[in-house]
């Protein structure tokens, strides 16, 4: 599904990814660790489109199409869909006017027609109390005023609505408190399924707790020192990163 | 200042003694002259656009275009439509008032007179003198003690103009609320104008003590052809309360001055506005309060874009009064430059003679945040319609302050008018339930 080969990024001048090759198959779930200054939300950034973070080299390939060739909302038509480690607040738009436009927005991109009022409702519905989110919060502005961990919950409920083929959730626990975590961790495990697939990019391990991945990668300085399954995340969450990057943790 | 006045000017020269109703007011306009950059006032507004050009006044008669006809008949207002500056009684239409309501255009009220206010706002002095020199009707209200109307007064003011001729009108109104009144009052400005046109509008009015006032203002004139210079002069006694809500959506050049005097403790005036310049479009909103009295106080809210290659002005200017202790004053305005053609200036006012007060103030003019725009792509909105729905919130916020909810849909319409995709926003107003 998606094929990263020797990935190269730089911002503002100054090379952060070295050379990233990462293949993820559908139904499979990659969790993308690393200690701070590693690469991990700039491989999120260029896997989402986000504008001032250049390639310089190697190649990102979705479902065979060229995603680096792709415009953000080009990724997001093809359902890649990218949720924020810091959501934005978008005042004066209703969070439920924005899940509308984006629901309708994949729906034409997939040649489907617009989503009736009932149907979207009832989806919404349905989301916000897998999200433990109240009706209130969709009728306020895109997550103004939210809490840190109620922005995370609205990444979690737009994936929700909007069922993506590919997730890339970049730092999605971080500010999260346990019983958030939890919440997340089920929304993420809700969509789960042989034909998705997702990249967790998370600093701290407790979240496979709740999601079991089935390939973790240690990223650190910008390349993939080693990649393993669920244990080598374990090993970290024992040892410290300085376990393989060879500094002190 | 004395600035280098228009007084040799085409405008001036073409003025008809003739048509002049009030000769004083004429000859203190022509001693004055037009208005130039010069002028603190006028500095960021050229009304060479005016000067240069001889405007015939505009003659009754004139039918109601499409634009009049597009108005929606509302439900439940009483109605008064000028066309051109003259009454026109076919499409106006006036309900039963309560006792001692004068509710009129001047051309028909008994015993009013409307005092000239020009003097308070200097800029606009000669302005108000040319007003009152061509006005010969405008609204009159005047509403008694312990009164409320339950619907609200729609003032239309229409400009047509089918001739190649540029022509003027003027409308000189006058709003009298006695104590404890409650009314609500709605002014609809546009036009269809196959030549310049120029109208101007004075508004003067006094709220007695404890009076309520709340006023919306949609104007959306042709960005080509429609020129506007308007004034609201409103005078505030004790606990009174006014908003003043306004829209400003096209016009070739207009000038929309809101001042609000709180003599009394306890008045409060809450001025909000957006405008949206397009289409080489320019629009100056100037507005000013003085607080005169102690507890008083003052909110105001401003936001707009300017697009392509037009012009926006906002000048705040607030003034506490030496005595106008505890006053509590708050003005934010915002802008958003939509092109790099495009022009902005804003500019906040503050002069204050007393000590024991709270006066905050905030103005910034920038660009669509960034951040917000790769937020709404990244889940599927295309580039356009993302800039459309974050040009319209910021705007939308605002216009929600607007108190006639039929004239904030209208405005929000126009608003969507004027952007690009704009029509994909038709269930727009589920933005800010």
């Amino acid at each position: 599904m998606l094929e990263i080969n020797d990935l190269h990024a730089e911002v503002d001048g100054k090379t952060i990814l070295k050379g990233i090759t990462l293949s993820v198959k559908a139904g499979e779930v990659h969790a993308v660790m690393g200690p701070n200054g590693s690469g991990k939300s700039t491989l999120a950034a260029v896997l989402a489109g986000r504008p001032g973070y250049e390639v310089t080299g190697g190649s990102v390939s979705y479902q065979g199409n060229d995603l680096l060739d792709m415009e953000p909302e080009e990724r997001a038509a093809a359902g890649v869909f990218l949720g924020f480690q810091y959501p934005v607040e978008i005042p004066g738009v209703s969070n439920s006017y924005f899940l509308k436009a984006a629901v309708n927005a994949a729906r034409t991109a997939r040649g489907e027609p617009e989503i009736d009022a009932v149907s979207f409702l009832k989806e919404l519905r349905a989301a916000l109390k897998d999200m433990d989110m109240s009706d209130d919060m969709v009728k306020r502005g895109v997550n103004e005023g939210f809490s840190g961990g109620e922005k995370k919950r609205n990444e979690i409920l737009q994936m929700l609505m909007l069922k993506p083929k590919l997730g890339v959730l970049d730092e999605i626990d971080s500010g999260l408190d346990i019983d958030a975590l939890k919440v997340v961790g089920k929304g993420i495990n809700a969509l789960r399924s042989p034909e998705r697939a997702f990249v967790l990019v998370t600093h701290y391990q407790r979240l496979l707790d709740h999601i079991e991945p089935d390939v973790v990668h240690v990223l650190a300085d910008g390349q993939i020192i080693r990649t393993g399954d669920r244990q080598l995340a374990l090993e970290l969450e024992d040892k410290g990163y300085g376990w393989l990057t060879g500094e002190a943790a | 200042m004395s600035g280098p006045a228009n007084k040799s000017v085409p405008f001036v020269e073409a003025l008809n003694q003739q048509d002049a109703q009030d000769a004083d007011a004429l000859a203190t306009f022509i001693d004055v002259g037009l208005p130039t950059k010069a002028l603190e006032a006028w500095k960021q507004t050229n009304l060479r656009p005016v000067a240069q050009q001889a405007f015939a006044l505009a003659a009754d008669g004139a039918p109601a275009g499409a634009w009049l006809e597009a108005q929606d008949a509302s439900t439940d207002t009483d109605r008064i439509v000028f066309i051109n500056g003259h009454f026109s009684a076919d499409a106006s239409h006036i309900g039963d008032l309560p006792d001692g309501v004068v509710l009129a255009p001047r051309s028909q009220a008994q015993n009013t007179t409307v005092a000239n206010l020009g003097q308070r706002s200097p800029g606009f002095a000669a302005l108000d003198a040319l007003n009152a020199a061509f006005a010969h009707d405008g609204l009159v209200l005047h509403v008694p003690d312990n009164t409320t109307l339950s619907r609200p007064i729609e003032l239309i003011d229409y400009a047509n103009n089918t001739s190649d001729q540029a022509q003027m009108a003027h409308l000189r109104h006058q709003i009298v609320l006695g104590r404890n009144t409650h009314v609500q009052l709605i002014e609809r400005v546009g036009g269809d104008l196959a030549s310049d046109q120029l109208n101007s509008a004075v508004w003067t009015g006094s709220l007695g003590d404890n009076a309520q006032l709340a006023m919306s203002r949609l104007g959306a004139l042709p960005d080509d052809t429609g020129m506007r210079l308007q004034r609201i002069d409103l005078t505030l006694g004790r606990d009174a309360k006014v908003t003043v809500a306004s829209a400003d959506l096209g016009g070739k050049l207009v000038r929309v001055d809101t001042d609000v005097a709180l003599t009394a403790p306890g008045s409060e005036a809450h001025v909000s506005g957006i405008y949206f310049a397009d289409n080489g479009g320019h629009i100056d909103n100037h507005t000013r309060i003085e607080h005169r009295a102690e507890h008083t106080t003052s909110r105001e809210l401003f936001r707009g874009v300017a697009a392509g290659k037009s012009k926006a002005v906002f000048n705040g200017m607030v003034v506490v009064e030496k005595g106008a202790q505890k006053t509590d004053s708050d003005q934010q305005t915002a802008a958003l430059l939509l092109s790099d053609r495009a022009q902005v200036a804003s500019k906040p006012e503050l002069e204050i003679y007393a000590d024991d007060v709270k006066c905050a103030h905030g103005n910034s003019i920038g660009q669509l945040d960034e951040a917000a725009l790769f937020y709404l792509r990244s889940r599927g909105l295309d580039e356009q319609t993302a800039r459309t729905v974050l040009t319209f919130s910021f705007l939308n916020s605002v216009l929600e302050l607007m108190p006639d909810t039929d004239l904030r849909s209208a405005a929000a319409r126009l608003v969507r008018d004027r952007m690009p995709g704009g029509e994909r926003l038709q269930d727009a107003e589920a933005f800010a339930q």
